[in-house]
This record gives C-alpha cells, structure tokens and sequence, in this order.
C-alpha cells in the first residue's frame, strides 16, 4: 500500500517513525508526486510557468481583450496574468465551464465579460494544444491514467486534508477501477462540505467523525467519532508585533520544560514576513525555517538587482550599492550598452554569468540560469533589460532551504497540513491575518460562485480555520499571540474557538530576552570644553570669525575638533548648492573672456549651466537663474563699457593686520582707474545691519574684504554683487562695523577658553554639530 | 413593536454617546437579519474603527449584563429575552464574517484594489505615507518638456514669484478639489503686465506733489511692484479725503484714485485668470505624473487612492460593475463623525447611499445611518466640509434626531458650555445633564499661560487628583512641549505624557542608531562622535566598526548595534526603529531613506499628566481638563488661494491678496464667507476643548490676544474639585516573562537520500533524473513498458531536454532491456523500484532491488561512469544494508547505461 500525504513534509514524517531499525520503508508520497506519476499526456510536454505567460499573452491578442484593462506589456503581463491563470485553473479543477458561469449570472450582468474570458480560454487552449503542450488548465481534458505505475503497486491511499476538489475526486475515482484506492479524512464543522462531495457518491459522512473511505469498493471502511477536548491554551495580546518573539521563546522554552520535545515543537507565522522578525531575535538558533531564506537575500540576486536598479533609476542610493557589492563601472557600461538591443539566449545567459564564482556555484542560480536558457532558446530574441526582469522575477520566487537550523520549526500554515506536534505556537493570530481573506478574485462574485457551486470566500477561509482547528485540537499545549494597538485586534476566530487572554503580559519584562542589560548613560554633555586657543596663531577668515562670534563650542567642533558636517548624499537641492554652482559658472565664465558683451556672456554662462549633467530639478533652477542673469549680463556689458576690468577672481588674499593673520578668497576685484572695486557675490538675500543690532553683529565679510585688499591698492569700494537683482549693494553701516570689527580684534587678543555653547538656540537651527550639543528640535 | 428608523441622521453633541448610539444601531440591524459582510461601517480613525469591533464583540458576548441590552430590544421590536435567546446565532455570524468596518481610507483602497487594473495599477499595490516628492518633481518636469509646457512654466514660476515647491501646493489642492471644479474649463490668459497701475501710482504722486505735498506723502505713492501697492492703507478708503492728504485733494486726484482702484482690480482680476489658468494646465501633467509613478512604484499614498478612485468611477466604471466587484450591494451603511467627511468622499460614498434609500421595493432592507456633530468639525483645513450633514440629509430624506443628553461631564461642565455656546454658535441646543456630579469649573486669566497652567496643576495634585486624571488642552504642537518642559521643571517628581507629536527619528537613541549605521557606511567621523555623546561617551573616543557586516539586513545591524552597545533600555522606539527597518533589504535604501521616516515615535505611556492638542483630543474624554490659551501669536492668514462655496459647491477660486476685498465686490463676498467659516473654526475648536472634561474644566486665558477672543469669557469659579476614589480593582494582572532561554541544539543532520551531487553541471543532473524517472515508470523491462514510461518522461521533462536528448535516454534504455545479462538479473525476481529503506537511521532509495527466493539484486543506474570509486562506496552500503534486512545472498550491480552500450559491475 502506498501512502500518499498532502505535503512532504508529512512524508518525511511518516518515515521519521521508522528509524528505529534497518528495514525496507512502505512507499510514500506526496500528492503532487502522485498526481505527476499516475497521469500521462501523449505527445504533449508539460508547459512551465513563463511559457504559459507567454503562451496567455499570446492568446490574449484579439480585440475586445482591452475590456479586462489588463495591460498586455511584457513584465506587466507576468503578474497581471496571475489573475487569469488562478482563474482558469479554479474552473478546471471544479469542472465548471464558462457556460455553467453564463447560466449562473442570472441578470446576464456580466455577459460581455465572461464572453471575453471565454474567448480567451479558447484561444489559449487552441495555442497550447498547437505547440504540443499542457498546463493545470487542459489537464484534465488531456490526461490519461498511467497504468503502468499505478498497477506497480497494491494499492494507495490518501491522506486528505480539508477539501478535495472535483478534479481530484475524479482521478481518484478512475484510479480505484484500476487499483485499490482509500481515502482516509476528518470531517469538522469547517469542512462540512465533503459531506455533500461524497454524498453524490452515496457515501454518508457526518461532522466530527473521521473516516477511511475505500473508492474502489465504494465503502466506508473505517469511522470513528472526534473526541473533542480542551485545549491547553494561553492566549496573549502584545502591542508590537515583534514582542510576539519574545512570548515565542518563552513559550518554546515552557514547552520543553514541561517535557515536549523540541523537534515537536511548531511555530505557526500566518504571514510569512514575520519569520524575519523571528530569526533576527533567535540568538540561540532554535528556530529552523520551513519557508527557507528567499533567494532575494542571496549575494547574485542582489548584485543582479543592483545592477538593473542602477540602470533605471540613477541616483545615489544606487551607485553606493554598486560600491558596497564591489561591481566595476565597466560591468555596469557593459550591461547599460546592450539594455535595450535585442540579444540571444547566449548573449544574454553569458552576461548573467557575470558575477558567478567560479570557484563556488551557487546551484540554484545555476538550475534557473540553465532552466532560463531554455526559455530563452524559445523565445527567440528579447531586449536584455526584459531578459532581466523576467529572470529576477524567476530567482525571487526561489528560496533557499534552511539546513542545520534549530530544532524547532517555523512555518506558515499550508505547510502544517496533515502534520501534528505537540506545542503548536501561533503569532499573528489578529483579524488581519487570521483567517487571511482573499481580495484576489477579479471575474466571479459570491453569487455567482455559489449558483456554478464552486467555493466560495466562506470555503476558503473555512480551510484556514479547519487547518488551525486541527493543529490547535492535536497539540497538547497551545500559545497563541497577537498585535494588539490602535490598528490591530485578536481574530474573531479565538472567540469561536472559546479561548480568551486570560492574563496580560507585563511587556517591559518581554523586552529582555530581545536585548540583555542596557548601560546607556545619560548623554555626554559638557557644560564647557576646556582648552585654549590662540586666535593669532593661525589665520582667521571672515568665516571663522564668524563662528566664533555665534558660538564658542561651534568653534571648537569646527576647528579645533576639525569636525566636518556629514549629509546623505541626495538629489535635493538647497540654496546653498545653487549659489555654488553660480559662483563657479561666473568664475569659469568671466576669467577667459577679454571682452564683456551682454549676448556673449549670456551664450557662456548658458552653455556653462546647462552642460552639467543634473537633475531636471537642478536644470529647472538653473533655467530660473538663467532668467535672473539676463539683467546681470546687460550690467556686466554695461560696466565694462565704463571701463571696469576683472583684476583677480577667487583668489586668495592674506595679510597681517594687528597681528592677527587675515585670510580670504575673495570671488571678484574690479578695477577702475587704478581703484579696486571688491566684490562678492550673493545669489540669496543680502545681508543688513542695524545700529541697534551692531554690538552682536557677526558678519564682517566686506570688512575683511576690504582690509585684505586696500593696502594693495586703493579700495573705491567694497559691494555685495546682487545676482538676482542685478545689483551691487554697499554695505550700509560699513565704517561703524569697520571700527567694531577693530574692537573684536582687540578682544581677540586674548585667547579663547573654555568653549562653551551660545545661549541662544537661535543659531543651532542650522549648525551641523547640532547633535553633539542635544539641541536638535 | 420595533421602533427602528431605516433613515437617520444623528447629530451627537460632545459626550452624548455617539459610540454608543452606533453600536446599538449596529447591533440591531445583525438582529434585524442584515449581514455583517453587507454592512459598511465608517470611521474617521483606525483606532476608532478597531474599538467599534471590540465593542460590538463585548457587547454581544455580555449581553445580559449590558445597558445596551434594552435600547437593542426597543429598536428591533423584540422582548429582551428573545433577544438573548438568539445570541449566540447573532454572534457567530458576527465572528465569522468578513467585516466591513475601517476607516474610509482603507474602504477606498479596497475598492480600488478591485479596479487596480483598470486604473492601471497593481491590485497589490502599497500605501505609503512617505510623499516621493522629488519623484514626483522629475516626473512632472519631465513631461512639462515632452509636452512644451517647460518655459511656460519658467516663466510662470518668475512672473509669480513661486517656487516649485509653492506651485506644487497649489497643484496638491486642486488634486484634492478635483470632484469639485473642472480645471479644463478655466481659460488660461496672457500674463499682464502691472504697468499700468504703477503708472497711475505715479500719477497721484506727481499730482500730490503738485499740491505741494510733503515727502512722507509722495513716498506713499511709491511701489516697484503689486505686491508693494496692495500694502497701501488708503485703499480700504473710499476716498482720499483723510489724514494729510486731506488738504491735498483735488477732484483730479479723486477721479485717478478712482481710477487706480479700478485699474488694480482689473489687474487682479487679469493676474488671478492666468495664475489659474497656468496652473490648471499644469494640473493635468501634474496628475499624469502622480498617476505614472503611483503605476512605476506600484506605490500610492491616501489621497491617490481617493483621487483615482473618483476618477474611475466617475468615468468608468459603472455601478453595476462596482458592486459585481464588491461582491454585492452593500444594505446597510453606517458613517461616523459625518461633518469631518470631505466632498470628494462624499461623491464616492452617494452612489452607494443613493442605492439604499433608492426604493427598490419595500421588501429590501436597507438602511442609512449617519452620525456626527458639526459643532465639532474643526478638520475644514483638509477638507472636512460640515455642511454635508445637511446636504447628505436632503438629498437622501433622511431623519433627522439629536440626542440630548450628555452623559459625560457634570452638571456645572454642561451647564458652563450651554451658557457659552448657546449664543455663539448657530443652533446650538443646550445640552440636559445626565451627571448627578457638581463638577467644577474655572476660568482665569492671566499675562503668563505657562504659569497659570503650572499653578492649575498643582492646584489640582494638591487637591487630590492623580496625575494621570490630569488632561492640558494646547492650541498648537509647540505648545504642548513647552507645557511639558514648565511642569516637569517645576513639580517635583512629576509624570508627563505626551501625545505622539515627535518624529521616530527624532528619539535620540533612535536618531544615535541611525548615526553609527552612517558611520558605517560613509565613515564621516560627525555620525561617530553623534553616536558617541549619545550614549555618553566623549566624541573623541576611538571606535571600531570593523566588526558591523554591511551587507546584512539593517534589521539585523540595527539589532546587533543595541545588543553589542547594550544601549537597550525598555524602549518601544527602538523597537519600532527595528520593525520598520524590516522593510529595508539592504542598507542603502534604509540610508537613503531613513532621513523622510514618516513615522511617529510611540507616544510615551505612563500614568502622567497628558498634554495634547485640541486636534488629538478630539473624541477623548478626561476627568480634569486645563484649557490652555494659545502660548505664541498665531499664524498668518491663509493660502494663495481663497475657495468660495454655496452649500457643497466649489462657486468661486480667487487669488488671496490683502486688501482686495476693498477694491473687488466679488471678492468681498467670497472674504466674508471665508472670515465666517475661519470664526466658526474657532469656536468648534474650543467647544471640542470644553467639552473635553468630564468633572472639572479649568480655561486658562490671556488678557491680550487671546485665542478665545470669539467667546465672551469672564472670570469664573464655580462648584469644587471632585476627586475619584482610586480604584485598585481594576487594575490588571500583569504576567512577567520568566523564562530562560538556552540551546536545544540542531536539527540532526538531514537524512540525505541522493548521493551527494558536488558536480554542478545541471544538464548531466537533469539528463540522470528524467533517465531514472523513465526507469522507475517501467512496470516491466519490455518495449511496450518503455513506451509508456517514454511519454511519461517527456511530459516531465521536454520543457528542460531537448527532443533528441530524451530520445538518446530512450536509445540507452531500449539497449538495456535488450541486454542478456541484465535481463538474467531481474528475471524471476520480484522487483522494487525506486525502493526506501532506513538503515542506520538514514534513509536510503534503491534504484531497483530485485527479490529472488534465495538472493537479492541491489541494482544502481548510471548515465556515466565517470565517478566510479564513490559509485562503489555507495553500492558498497547499500550492500551492507541488505545483509542486515535480509538474510538472503545479497549481490550489488552498477548498471551503466552509456551513449553506445550497457555495462554491468557488480561489486
């Protein structure tokens, strides 16, 4: 007799008993095995998934497809479809044609629609008969029993867990002419519906009873009654999801402590995300995984991903992602060359080889690039950047399986089916996720479902309920845990099954087992550094002055810690990029050119501004200030005309001035009839000072400017150079902050000590070290 | 005799027992026979949409003990006790449905996951709350140049005056405003020039200066720009007959001023038709935009969700097909909060209400139930629009009642905010008291809210009220920090929560986390000494993050920063700083991304006093409240844009300029309208704060500026302080974790069933399956067997060999089956094909074992015999193992199948 299991991991199970001594093993399988060894299809091959895609895409290329607004574009066309194949697959293996649909849309709502679908599905089983092949659509019309395997042994019988689906029921019926065929089931309140499936063979089940049914002889051969007990539970509501960890280690080491063993042992994730959540606290690896590690995690998929990334969308983020996983620019100019040509199967796998180690293959990179080239061979030719999507789409459905893992296994619950362990934990177990309800179903309402008798919502969650019954029924200790917040509740289901939170979790003692001790410290937070610096022993710019008027500590940060601000490199921009980027097109402009005309100098700084290869945001800016620098050509034209010539630009000036060292780079000095007229340029507002505001005035740039200068030459003036206005603009109160400026000097005289932070917060809004002080909003 | 009105329109004043109302009502219906999955429920937060289902959950299971138990009865027309003679069945109808209760959010992205395909979007696309403004920006710039739009917008952006930034708000309006006007219908015009206006400025001054007017006069006629001659005082004056012009005036002046005010209200007039015009062309590569990138990221955020689903259903999808995907009509809706529903949700939301009270047949039970208090609609400023209270009402005839007891504050509370508001806002009706409570309330004034706020406080701890019982109602977000800093400052040992109104990455231990992964990764040494004064070290300390692999998941660094720094200290942002990270894969999109985290620290929760603003508190109840005057001066007035309405009709858009309403009758009007909304704002706001208290309310207010200037308050003490006896008994029972975690070891090894494969060549591999697969199919070793056996194989595998590959697999086989010396072996034996067996508690898979009466035949396939030596070690076990299960002869034989010939090995 053989035993056919609804996973493999039953049937790993079911040998698991044996190992006591050498023997020769009953045969077991899982029912996919089966299903694969006992049907046959003459002269047709299977088709795999991206050959039905493209096999659908074709077959969708009539007229009136467009009304399902499902886009046909190649990569959308993958997922979109998904829609389309779960939606014929559902009928085939219900044995509903779209007809039985069109009879059960009693008001014909839908009629145009379903005669759409119908087309469809005519002219892609049209298609894949033609190319000699068969999917889980046309399978059931196609097949043919295979005699030769199924009269090899005495004799099967099939664990069925929850429903069985009329294809199925079918297949089974036929192999039982052939051979013994059992099935054996439980039947509970959730899956009521077998009731009536074997009702039409006239075999009466009831509720709570669990029975082997022979098929052969069409005659129950076993039944007994469910005895239904309590369940040994404790039920619990964090207000973190991720708390939920900590509750399954505890419970996981309850269990044990109680005398299960760890191998019996099952953590249930009804989504799947929080397996990672699960694993990243797990510091003393008990937990393997069912679900594996997703091959996205893996070091080709995310190299290959970081370079279809970097290709579409240039930014940052994805040139230091290049960096980090150490691929050339040349392997990047590679791909970026050949994006969107056209290329053949070896073209493309030999580029895909790129980052493969030699050394270590990685086989399930290798099994898809060697499956993937089959593809490819018939595909034909095929843009590269699409070859990419398509493999990546392939690799991220592939995981890895987790080996040498802990004892005690996490799973989602399909992967529970038909198993049974004595601790059954289950996370998650919120309204949200349990039961998880589809929203998938695009073509068919309840109405019509339940008119052309296939399952409905009702059904669908009922099997989630009926594989949570189960788990919970045969465990002899049960956790379950929720999030329980704002945004989440426990599932409605505990309250059907009769179980309550019945104590709360003091959730600061959860914390503990997710990190050990704290130590932190209250934060290091001076009241003053102490040291002493010198003003006279270096130079000192106008900006350095500056910080040392607003803020002692800056100071210190800046130039005696010699601390630099740190940004994330982006893309937006700030007006100080602007201003930066204007001060280097005038430069570049003006220094080369002997003769200032107004179109001239217009056609330079354009062509100077554009060139640049931006952002449009940047070029928007930039066309702006193209705008603003229209004026400042025709007063740059102007100013020459009366005789004004560049004398230096950006350069550095020094000079000792009361024995301070003054330093300086200095955008612009005119001169004039011997005369130098010093410029800097503003592209933001111009700075203003007032009387009152004199004695905590900070910015002493043109002073500095014009100190830096005059003993070169006559200074007729020093101006701020409004760009946007076109303007320069005299500084207002320049000889009361000159002499102010000469009583800081005599202050300054003495050396700085004890650096301690400015009263006002004023100025912390945009210091860089804002942190370092705590004084970040 | 069911007293169940099908059509109702509830107006809740504040503490009336809305939430009560509404379960009642739900409750009924289920009894009624509607089902839960077909009745919507609506609420304006998660939070209250979670509470609602708990509620009706606990209400159902005690039903016998609940109050609710009788209005239930009376308005089903059932006695109480067949009421809960039917429990149970009501309830696990109630368990097992999908329910429709969430806010109208989720609803709407619901319904659009349904049409995601005919809106071009994914069915699985996400919401994110992060903007992609830059994204966004790129986009829209993009396509302004494939369309030609570009330098009109150059030009825009510098005739206005606005920054992209700016013009991308006013875009963000109309995004929201789209159900209500129809930007293509707006004409664009030519820019105009303000030449004319300077000129007459000009003019007037020439003509004063004429007069002989002094310079102070003349200056006044001085403008470079519209924006400076729209300050000019005098144009809020009829005429110029005041102040030192005066004795000026000459009829020619008169005439000219005349003539200016006419010519600036052309102007603007000109200036508002272009800047709506530009900006109405703009909106529609702004929306193209949006939508291109909603489909390229498979991402939208609410207001997405919401403007495509208007757009769809308004032009595509017909409500046939909508319910058809909503899988049947909805009978039964329930709206919460009704005055804070905005217009375009509420043109979704009327096709389903319109199909309810459509009268299909009286046979049909459908109702339409909707809640709320436009009293207390303070959310105008995002669209909120109370007046679809009324509106909805008349459009679907549906009843009006108003529940008129106030169950929440004591008897002086209600009687002090009927006497209030009975004259301030329209059709207030006063409140009856339900409390036998006195209460207490007060109101004070004072030049310093901070200290009179302090002194309240204490005034109450001193009195004997727990903090926590303590509620401070701030006007603004700073406000509230500010309180904070004063109180904890000055009251020794005090408690302070606030609500959630920091950003996550603002938590220094958060933001300190952050910092060390941009050491990491930029190596700047300013993220190190971040990190360092953080968590209380020197900057200039040394610090090695050699040890940190970058190429983990952040999750995984982030966990391994706190453990290895042990910074850990029971902190739910940290915890929330990991959860988030999961949704990063790699350390660069949490870089660049971490600085725009959206997310809000978790709100600290202890048993403090809390301090939130009038907005957050909406909803809440308190025991004590302290209403606090508006700390700063408030902000500036309005947008650019001023919106004129008629009940729910958008009639006007007008450019907002500051005195405009002295020169434009139009805009005058629209001003006034708008000046009336802005007071009755206020008034809600502070009706929602005063309404707050359940026993005492204390109103803190400044003498100048006050905020509360709409209210006619006085100084005011009335009742006293009552304080709550501490209930010890419903405090919870609370389960610490006690358990120790260790090692249970690994999983033992796996018990490996193939020979280990080190060889990588996939073809040989798949080449050596699909021959097996063809040899396990064999029922017997003839043709025929292999011909069946054969089609079998290559619907399994035609899809990875190719036709020729799985013919040589044929080739090989049929010379098998035709060799003697194989065919001796498995003669008169019975045979086992691809047969398990455990041996040493491993589990092993034979090829072919053949059982002969006096021996057995272990027989082993090969495609190659390249690997010989393993080949004989593993034949070599499965050896052993048969001579430990059988106690027969046991004979061990490689069988090559080669390209050209079978070859035979026994070992």
């Amino acid at each position: 007799m053989t035993e056919i299991f609804p996973t493999s991991r039953c049937v790993r199970e079911f040998y698991s008993h044996f190992y006591d001594k050498d023997r020769l093993l009953p045969k077991a399988m899982g029912i996919a095995e089966f299903e694969s060894k006992a049907i046959v299809v003459p002269h047709k091959s299977l088709a795999d998934e991206d050959t039905r895609v493209l096999v659908m895409q074709e077959a969708s290329g009539f007229e009136n497809f467009g009304e399902l607004k499902i886009d046909r574009e190649f990569l959308s066309f993958i997922k979109n479809s998904s829609y389309l194949f779960r939606f014929f697959e559902e009928l085939s293996l219900e044995n509903v044609q779209i007809e039985d649909l069109e009879l059960a849309d009693t008001y014909a709502q839908f009629e145009e629609h379903l005669s759409i679908l119908k087309e469809l599905l005519q002219r892609y089983k049209t298609l894949l008969n033609q190319k000699k092949l068969y999917d889980k659509i046309t399978l059931p019309e196609v097949y043919e029993l295979n005699d030769e395997f199924l009269q090899s042994s005495e004799g099967f019988i099939f664990h069925l867990e929850g429903f069985l689906n009329k294809f199925e029921l079918d297949l089974f019926l036929k192999v039982a002419q052939i051979t013994s065929f059992k099935i054996s089931l439980h039947v509970t309140k959730y899956n009521q519906k077998m009731i009536e499936l074997f009702e039409a063979l006239e075999i009466s089940l009831h509720v709570n009873h669990s029975y082997v049914i022979n098929l052969s002889t069409n005659t129950i051969e076993q039944s007994q009654v469910i005895k239904s007990k309590d369940i040994n539970y404790d039920v619990r509501g964090f207000s973190s999801r991720s708390l939920q960890s900590s509750f399954v280690y505890e419970k996981i080491a309850q269990f044990v402590q109680n005398g299960i063993n760890p191998e019996n042992i099952a953590v249930i994730v009804p989504d799947e995300s929080f397996a990672d959540t699960l694993k990243a606290f797990d510091s003393f690896k008990n937990l393997n995984f069912a679900m594996g590690e997703s091959y996205i995690h893996s070091k080709l998929y995310k190299k290959l991903d970081a370079v279809d990334k970097c290709i579409r969308l240039k930014d940052y983020e994805h040139k230091f992602r290049l960096n980090r996983l150490k691929i050339e620019q040349s392997t990047i100019d590679d791909f970026q060359k050949l994006w969107r040509k056209k290329l053949q199967a070896d073209e493309i796998i030999s580029l895909l080889k790129v980052f493969c180690d030699p050394q270590k293959a990685d086989e399930i990179y290798d099994e898809e690039l060697f499956k993937f080239s089959n593809l490819l061979k018939n595909l034909g030719s095929i843009e590269l950047q699409q070859a990419i999507k398509l493999f990546l789409n392939r690799l991220s459905k592939k995981s890895k399986d987790d080996v040498m893992g802990g004892k005690i296994t996490v799973m989602g619950l399909l992967e529970s089916r038909g198993m049974s362990y004595d601790g059954v934990i289950v996370v998650d177990f919120s309204d949200e996720f349990v039961p998880k309800r589809s929203q998938k179903d695009m073509f068919l309402s309840s109405s019509i479902r339940s008119h052309a008798k296939l399952p409905n919502k009702t059904d669908r969650e009922n099997l989630q309920r009926y594989f949570y019954y189960r788990l919970l029924e045969n465990a002899k200790e049960v956790a379950i845990s929720f999030t329980k917040n704002d945004q989440s509740m426990g599932s409605r289901f505990l309250d059907e099954l009769g179980l309550h939170v019945k104590v709360n979790s003091d959730e600061i003692s959860y914390f503990k087992p997710l990190f050990s001790s704290s130590k932190l410290a209250s934060r290091y937070d001076p009241e003053i550094v102490e040291g002493s610096y010198d003003v006279r022993s270096g130079t000192l710019s106008a900006s350095k002055l500056k910080t040392i008027l607003t803020c002692k500590r800056q100071f210190y940060y800046k130039y005696i810690l010699k601390s630099q601000e740190a940004k994330v490199p982006n893309d937006t921009i700030n007006e100080a990029d602007i201003g930066n980027i204007l001060h280097d097109a005038l430069h570049h402009v003006l220094k080369d050119m002997k003769v200032v005309d107004e179109d001239n100098l217009m056609i330079l700084l354009r062509r100077y501004l554009q060139s640049e290869e931006k952002s449009l945001i940047w070029h928007y800016h930039l066309d702006i200030w193209l705008d603003y620098l229209k004026d400042f050509a025709k007063l740059e034209a102007k100013r020459y005309l009366e005789g004004y010539r560049i004398y230096s630009l950006e350069k550095p000036y020094t000079i000792e001035h009361r024995g301070f060292t003054l330093e300086g780079k200095i955008d612009r000095i005119d001169i004039k009839d011997e005369r130098f007229c010093v410029i800097d340029y503003k592209s933001g507002k111009i700075p203003k000072s007032t009387i009152k505001t004199l004695d905590k005035e900070t910015n002493f740039q043109l002073e500095f400017y014009y100190l830096l200068t005059n003993q070169i030459k006559e200074v007729q003036s020093v101006y701020y150079y409004d760009l946007k206005k076109a303007q320069l603009v005299c500084e207002n109160l320049f000889e009361e902050k000159l002499d102010k400026l000469n009583e800081i000097f005599q202050e300054l005289e003495k050396p700085l000590v004890n650096f301690e932070k400015c009263d006002s917060k004023a100025s912390c809004m945009y210091c860089p070290f804002v942190k370092l002080c705590g004084r970040e909003v | 005799m069911s007293m169940f009105e099908p059509y109702l329109a509830l107006e809740a004043s504040a503490g009336s027992g809305k939430t009560y109302a509404l379960s009642v009502r739900y409750i009924s219906l289920l009894y009624l026979g509607a089902s839960p999955a077909k009745i919507l429920t609506l609420t304006f937060t998660n939070k209250a949409a979670a509470e609602m289902k708990s509620r009706i959950c606990d209400v159902l299971k005690e039903l016998e003990n609940r109050s609710e138990l009788e209005a239930i009865s009376e308005q089903v027309g059932l006695t109480c006790k067949e009421l809960l003679e039917r429990k149970e069945e009501v309830l696990e109808k109630f368990l097992k449905e999908d329910l429709l209760i969430s806010t109208i959010d989720s609803f709407f992205a619901k319904i659009l996951r349904k049409f995601a395909l005919n809106a071009g979007f994914m069915p699985d696309f996400k919401i994110e709350t992060n903007s992609l403004e830059n994204e966004v920006l790129e986009k829209f710039l993009r396509i302004c140049i494939q369309e030609k739009k570009y330098n009109s917008l150059l030009k825009f952006s510098i005739n206005e005056q606005k920054k992209l930034s700016d013009i991308f708000s006013l875009l963000d309006e109309f995004y929201d405003k789209e159900s209500e006007f129809d930007p293509k219908k707006i004409q664009t015009t030519l820019h105009v020039n303000p030449k004319q206006v300077l000129s007459i400025l000009n003019e007037l001054k020439e003509l004063f200066a004429k007069e002989g007017a002094k310079e102070g006069v003349l200056k006044t006629f001085e403008a470079e720009s519209i924006s400076e001659v729209v300050k000019k005082k005098y144009l809020a004056k009829d005429d110029l007959a005041y102040w030192q012009y005066k004795k000026h005036v000459t009829p020619q002046i008169s005439e000219l001023f005349d003539e200016l005010k006419e010519v600036l209200s052309t102007y603007l007039n000109e200036r508002e038709k272009y800047l709506l015009g530009e900006l109405s062309e703009l909106f529609y590569i702004y929306k193209y935009a949006i939508r291109s990138l909603n489909k390229e990221l498979s991402t939208l955020s609410f207001s997405d969700v919401t403007n495509a689903l208007y757009t769809l259903l308004e032009d595509e999808i017909s409500k046939d097909f909508l319910y058809f995907r909503l899988d049947g009509k909805i009978e039964h809706i329930l709206i919460d909060e009704f005055q804070d529903t905005n217009i375009m949700q509420y043109k979704i939301l009327a096709p389903l209400m319109s199909e309810i009270v459509s009268g299909v047949g009286a046979s049909e039970f459908k109702s339409l139930f909707f809640v709320g208090d436009i009293k207390q609609s303070i959310y105008r400023f995002r669209g909120g629009a109370k007046e679809l209270f009324k509106h909805a009402r008349e459009e679907f005839g549906v009843k009006r009642d108003v529940l008129d007891t106030n169950y929440r504050s004591a008897i002086n509370v209600v009687e002090y905010v009927n006497d209030i508001f009975v004259h301030e806002i329209k059709g207030y009706e006063r409140q009856l008291v339900k409390s036998k409570e006195e209460g207490y309330v007060e109101v004070g004034f004072s030049e310093s809210i901070e200290e009179m706020v302090l002194q309240k406080v204490t005034f109450l701890l001193d009195e004997g009220v727990e903090a926590k019982d303590i509620a401070i109602l701030t006007h603004q977000n700073k406000d509230a920090k500010t309180l904070k800093n004063v109180l904890i400052q000055n009251i020794k040992d005090i408690n302070v929560q606030t609500e959630a109104t920091i950003k996550l990455i603002s938590v220094p231990i958060v933001g300190a986390i952050i910092d060390l992964l941009k050491y990491a990764y930029f190596k700047e040494e300013l993220y190190k000494q971040n990190f360092l004064v953080a968590i209380g070290f020197d900057w200039r300390e040394k610090l090695d993050m050699s040890w940190l692999n970058l190429n983990q998941t952040p999750m995984k660094m982030i966990i391994s920063i706190v453990k290895r720094y042990e910074i850990f200290e029971d902190d739910m942002d940290i915890i929330k700083l990991i959860e988030l990270s999961s949704r990063y894969s790699d350390i660069e999109s949490f870089l660049f991304e971490c600085d725009e985290f959206g997310e809000d620290a978790k709100s600290e929760d202890n048993d403090g006093v809390k301090i939130l603003t009038i907005h957050k508190s909406k909803g809440l109840e308190f025991e004590h409240v302290i209403v606090a005057d508006r700390l700063g001066s408030p902000r500036g007035g309005g947008g650019t844009l001023l919106y004129e309405y008629d009940d729910i009709n958008l009639v006007g858009i007008y450019q907002r300029v500051s005195q405009r309403e002295f020169i434009d009758k139009k805009y005058e009007n629209a001003k006034a309208k708008e000046d009336v909304l802005e007071k009755e704002d206020v008034l809600n706001m502070h009706y929602v704060a005063f309404t707050r208290a359940e026993s005492s309310l204390i109103v803190c207010a400044k003498e100048q500026k006050s905020a509360f200037k709409h209210l006619t308050l006085e100084e005011v003490r009335k009742g006293s302080v009552h304080v709550k006896q501490k209930s010890f008994a419903s405090q919870k029972v609370l389960v610490s974790m006690n358990q120790t975690l260790e090692s249970y070891g690994t999983q033992e090894s796996t018990k490996t069933l193939e020979e280990d494969s080190s060889e990588a060549d996939h073809f040989a591999i798949t080449y050596g399956l699909a021959m097996h697969f063809c040899l396990e199919m064999m029922s017997g070793f003839n043709k025929e067997s292999l011909d069946k056996a054969f089609v079998c194989t290559c619907n399994k595998y035609r899809v990875v060999l190719s036709m020729s590959e799985l013919e040589s697999i044929y080739s090989r086989i049929t010379m098998l089956i035709n060799n003697e010396e194989f065919l001796s072996l498995v003669k008169n034996g019975k045979f086992y094909k691809e047969q398990p067996l455990v041996y040493n508690g491993e589990r092993k898979q034979i090829d072919l074992l053949v059982e002969k009466d006096d021996e057995v035949i272990v027989i082993d396939y090969k495609s190659s015999a390249d690997v010989y030596d393993s080949h004989l070690a593993q034949i070599g076990i499965y050896k052993e193992a048969m001579l430990s299960i059988y106690a027969k002869e046991v004979s061990c034989y490689l069988v090559y199948l080669q390209e050209n010939d079978i070859k035979l090995r026994k070992s």
